[in-house]
């Protein structure tokens, strides 16, 4: 009796845990899982029930499906904003179990009942504790694929995409096909975990898939913790209990029983929600042990600073950039150059288009016309996160770093080309992965003590100042190893010790060799800075030279500061 | 043979405008409530619930005739509707901050299908007589219909013609439109959020209400008759765009209410099930190219 409830609690928790695995660590919401485990129990009990096929093969079959499913509504809807997920995979559940309920050969209404006899590896499943150890193995599995996922640099980027995807992507990863990838995986361990149910069961119904059924992995995943798999497996289990409680303890009749434990989920769901949202078992920023903080070959080098502006090579060439949103024209034939080792100003008053710039440049916009080339190499049309990887990466104006992250973590993101955020690489035994990620984090310690914020390793980013958040987004960018960075406002909003701070990162790390382009409305530091400055108004660079050149224009001052 | 199609197709077209009317008013309340408020509102499906089972209740156990029992149900609805917003999405939206839409999302399946068990708990799990006054049936030309569906009709063009005229027209609808615009701003202008937001719940509940009880009547009243209707609603309030005017639910409603019953001519029954995910599916897979070929996407244009 008693062996039967813990059967179904630990396949819940199974289903719990890879719900987690999506909505706590990648912050992607879908209600379909409940549906893909349902595609799953279909799957075998279609297969294995009424055609006779091998147990096995047909879980096999029922992850291939699922995870098939998982795939398209991922490509569908993964690119557009979290709420056309949030529809689509509720538009699919009921789609898919309405397709269940009306087919006759899928059992219609009744769904498919009956199935017994399964055996797996020669072991015939017929009573609940038979099914305790396939339960058991499970549940096991699936934590360990989503632990392995979620806890390793492969987890790390998944976090940055439920902090920011735009500024995950500015850092070079792809977050488009690492959310189609998580949530194909997650489909495909929930369709795993259905089959396994479905066989517990001896049935697959249309109406064991539905609603109550997400909301019920819903509750676990939220009263457990968010992006804390041992607490979605203890709540699951606990949970799950809840029903037997009722009906063996109270001696509630057993429908009743079930639908009272659906009240109470949903109870519960709302108090903690309100009570504690972090849930019971909050989540656990990994403690990296803070690798040794000398400085090493990254700190400034010989200053290069003597390089004659004219004589630097083009490290970057922009051409003819234009863009236009319906109407409005953004840029209009934006050309600049960027030079090796000296550093760019773009100035000009608000809404003359300099971040627009930095969009284009960056690929975050693609531009109508024009071209951009690194090195002499083509960046538009590239993928953002791959123009990133080319060597051109952004800080943003508003800062945008990953909050519940800390600051290592922040940074140790930014770091290109890492072995663990490969899934083929997390499943090869050793411990190839881990070494990696040491070295990973020493980099990332490095450029925090770099910009001098090395004390502040393990502090969540959301606990920074405005003006240490931006040193932070400075070491991240440093840390994606990009040959360019351009700057979106480094000193802004910032107080004056701080700007001078800033002034000699930015000086810094110019003069690492690197190249810099600095959107800044502190003349002061542009002054200080820059090598050569252009003016932008109403998306178009009207000038250039030195800023003294500029300044000396009436023109200009009047354009900027207006008629005084 | 070919009158008969002739005929048949008349009948679905008539069907798909019954069909699709109630689609464009359930949709026209939802996108209400998303658009101004940003709640991912679930329990649509319970307020929708809540209405024909309380007029039930009333009707049968305390013996109130049909209509103002129809109205005490309407009338619970509403309240439902406010106090769901104010007693779980403001304290969990509030708590979850910028995960609010998760937060609200996970929380209102949960008190819809938690509210649904609990009617199920005092009703039973099976549906309920629920019947009103006499259907009166009308043939006109090739197509029967009756009066409870041209009544449904009516009410809900009514429902949305009203919420477009009181949205343009009165004070309050008008302070509806700056908060939909600009919350922030609305805000600062004076503007009580809070109380906007309990007006868009209220109206919600109210049309989820006025379009149960005709389902009731022409049809079922059973636990989970709001499944598949909060998610008709949702497809119509995402097509016809959730800040624009409730008019264009409209169109999107009776064009999806027309392509699913047609659509029983050529594919079998059983699929047309699947037509509003198919349409959905679709409308999805063309934003998600266009987004992708320029790669304009909104955060970035906001940025800009």
């Amino acid at each position: 009796m008693w062996i039967n409830y813990l059967d179904q609690a630990l396949l819940l928790a199974a289903l719990a845990v890879s719900v987690n695995l999506l909505v706590g660590y990648a912050g992607q919401v879908s209600v379909a899982h409940a549906a893909f485990a349902g595609v799953g129990g279909y799957a075998v009990c279609f297969l294995a029930g009424v055609h006779g096929w091998p147990y096995l093969a047909s879980l096999v079959v029922a992850v291939l499906v699922a995870t098939a499913f998982g795939v398209l509504i991922g490509l569908i809807a993964l690119g557009l904003a979290q709420e056309f997920l949030i529809l689509m995979t509720l538009a699919f559940s009921l789609g898919i179990i309405g397709v269940f309920a009306t087919f006759d050969s899928l059992g219609g209404v009744m769904g498919l009942t009956g199935v017994d006899g399964l055996r797996l590896f020669g072991f015939e499943l017929d009573g609940p504790s038979d099914w305790l150890i396939p339960s058991a193995l499970v549940l096991v599995l699936v934590f360990a694929v989503c632990h392995r996922l979620g806890e390793s640099p492969y987890g790390r980027v998944l976090k940055g995409i439920r902090e920011d995807t735009v500024a995950t992507r500015a850092l070079g990863k792809n977050t488009f096909g690492r959310k189609v990838g998580i949530f194909a995986i997650t489909s495909g361990l929930s369709g795993l975990v259905g089959g396994v149910y479905s066989g517990w069961l001896g049935q697959a119904t249309p109406s064991a898939f539905g609603f109550p059924l997400a909301m019920a992995v819903f509750a676990m995943v939220i009263v457990g913790g968010n992006a804390n798999l041992v607490g979605s497996i203890v709540a699951g289990v606990v949970l799950t209990m809840i029903e037997p409680v009722l009906r063996e303890v109270l001696g509630v009749q057993s429908t009743q029983a079930a639908l009272w434990q659906v009240v109470l989920y949903g109870a519960l769901l709302v108090l903690v929600m309100i009570v504690r949202p972090q849930g019971l078992f909050p989540e656990r920023s990994k403690r990296v042990a803070a690798p040794g903080t000398a400085r090493s070959d990254v700190s400034p080098r010989s200053p290069s600073g003597g390089v004659a502006y004219a004589d630097a090579e083009v490290v970057l060439r922009a051409d003819g950039l234009s863009k236009r949103f319906g109407g409005i024209t953004a840029a209009k034939d934006i050309a600049l150059e960027l030079r090796r080792g000296t550093i760019t100003a773009l100035v000009g008053p608000n809404g003359a288009g300099k971040t627009t710039a930095f969009n284009l440049l960056t690929g975050t916009v693609v531009p109508d016309t024009g071209s951009v080339r690194l090195n002499g190499a083509e960046l538009v049309g590239m993928r953002p996160d791959l123009i990133v990887r080319a060597g051109l990466v952004r800080t943003f104006q508003d800062v945008r770093l990953l909050d519940r992250l800390t600051c290592l973590e922040n940074v140790m993101l930014a770091v290109p080309d890492q072995p663990g955020e490969r899934l083929g690489r997390l499943f090869v035994p050793g411990r190839g992965v881990s070494r990696a990620d040491r070295a990973v984090a020493a980099q990332a310690m490095e450029w925090l003590d770099f910009v001098g914020m090395a004390d502040h390793a393990g502090t969540p980013a959301d606990a920074l100042s405005y003006g240490q958040s931006k040193l932070v987004s400075l070491a991240r960018a440093l840390a994606t190893r990009a040959d360019v960075l351009l700057l979106d406002e480094p000193a802004s909003g910032v107080d004056a010790t701080w700007v001078e701070t800033m002034l000699s990162m930015v000086a810094a790390v110019r003069d690492e060799g690197r190249t810099v382009c600095l959107v800044e409305h502190n003349l002061d530091v542009v002054r200080e800075l820059s090598d050569h400055t252009y003016f932008m108004e109403l998306g178009e660079i009207t000038a250039s030279g030195t800023l003294a050149e500029l300044t000396g224009s009436a023109r200009l001052a009047e354009a900027y500061f207006g008629a005084q | 043979m070919h009158d008969l199609l002739d005929a048949e197709l008349w009948q679905l077209t008539a069907n798909g405008l019954v069909r699709g009317a109630f689609y464009a008013a359930l949709g026209a309340g939802l996108a209400l409530v998303i658009g101004v408020t940003t709640r991912f509102h679930f329990a649509y499906a319970l307020t929708y619930t809540v209405a024909p089972y309380i007029a039930f209740w009333v009707m049968d156990a305390l013996g109130v005739p049909f209509w103002p029992s129809a109205l005490i149900g309407l009338g619970a609805a509403v309240v439902v509707s406010v106090l769901l917003e104010a007693g779980v999405y403001e304290p969990v939206a509030r708590r979850a901050a910028d995960r609010a839409m998760l937060a609200v999302l996970v929380t209102s399946i949960g008190v819809s299908t938690a509210g649904i068990a609990l009617l199920q708990l005092k009703f039973g799990t099976s549906s309920l007589p629920f019947y009103g006054p006499d259907q009166v049936r009308h043939d006109i030309g090739p197509v029967r219909i009756s009066n409870f569906e041209i009544d449904q009709v009516a009410t809900c063009l009514v429902l949305v013609a009203g919420l477009a005229a009181f949205l343009a027209f009165t004070p309050i609808g008008r302070s509806i439109k700056a908060v939909r615009s600009n919350p922030g701003l609305a805000s600062v202008l004076g503007i009580s959020v809070r109380r906007v937001n309990l007006v868009c719940f209220a109206i919600a509940g109210l049309i989820s209400g006025a379009c149960a009880l005709w389902y009731g009547l022409l049809y079922t009243v059973q636990p989970t008759m709001g499944d598949t209707t909060v998610i008709y609603g949702f497809v119509v309030a995402f097509l016809a765009g959730t800040r624009s005017s409730p008019l264009r639910a409209l169109p999107v409603g009776i064009g999806l209410g027309l392509l699913e019953q047609w659509a029983s001519i050529w594919l079998s029954l059983q699929w047309t099930q699947t037509a509003v995910f198919t349409v959905l599916a679709g409308y999805l897979a063309f934003l998600a190219v266009r987004g992708r070929l320029p790669r304009i996407r909104s955060v970035s244009l906001r940025r800009a």
